[in-house]
């Protein structure tokens, strides 16, 4: 086998193995509406109910993201798994801080101002936060198709 | 310009896989938990038939496993790497590397 050829087989693995995560970019215009109403409505149910209502609406909640993640599955043609790309690492940090950012953001307000202040606040922190962090990792995914092209 | 290589880390490299379209589908695969058919025949730039042929090589050496789900033009067709698969696939990655260094 010569260099370039060894090269060559490299290069395609690398394009490969990103081909997953780079479909990964980009989602529905609802998502972070849908993101949004969520995170208000756990804010909710954490400040105005208690008991077994408040259990059962907690169930539901965590179910929620799960069944999504269930139908985004379903519905993908390829769902990445192993490591990303290098590039993608930023969006992954970004999604990490936009999270905690709202995490004490939410309580905050929640003491300062009461559970509906906390809940509206949160709502409307975490869509623009979802819809940054896809505008993020769309950018990122843009410089591993240059990487890779 | 291109020199020859030589060395023990040849061994490590697999002749099912030496072929670029189905070391490129190995390659997705690696990255994935599945592939569907008409994502892998994109991605390769292939033919239905091309691809197909070169999945069932795959299959055949057991390093992928294929479910169809549905029939007709709705039916999709998908691929999923097999463990000795993804075994195969990254002793002969890690012996393309050695290759190089």
């Amino acid at each position: 086998m010569e260099s370039h050829e060894a090269r060559d087989q490299l290069h395609e693995i690398e394009r490969g193995e990103a081909a997953s995560w780079l479909h990964f970019a980009g989602h529905e215009r609802w998502l972070p509406l849908g993101f949004g109403t969520w995170a208000g409505t756990f804010v909710l149910t954490m400040g105005l109910l208690d008991g077994a209502l408040r259990s059962l609406a907690m169930l539901a909640l965590i179910a929620a993201p799960l069944a999504y993640v269930a139908w985004d599955r379903a519905r993908r043609p390829v769902y990445p798994q192993g490591p990303m790309p290098h590039e993608l690492r930023r969006s992954s940090w970004a999604l990490v801080v936009l999270s905690l950012g709202i995490a004490l953001l939410s309580p905050s307000v929640y003491f300062a101002a009461g559970v509906w202040v906390a809940a509206a606040t949160t709502a409307l922190a975490t869509a623009p936060a979802v819809e940054l962090y896809g505008r993020i990792y769309a950018s990122d995914a843009g410089r591993v198709r240059r990487r890779l092209a | 310009m291109s020199r020859p290589v030589n060395g023990s880390a040849l061994d490590g490299l697999d002749p099912v896989l030496n072929a670029p379209k189905r070391l490129a589908i190995m390659a997705v695969l690696e990255g994935s938990q599945f592939a569907e058919f008409g994502f892998l025949r994109e991605h390769l730039a292939v033919s239905d038939s091309d691809l197909s042929k070169q999945g069932a090589t795959l299959e055949a050496a057991g390093y992928l496993s294929i479910s169809k789900s549905g029939r007709g033009r709705g039916g999709m067709t998908s691929y999923q790497a097999t463990r000795a698969g993804k075994a195969a696939y990254r002793r002969h990655r890690e012996a393309l590397r050695t290759l190089l260094s």
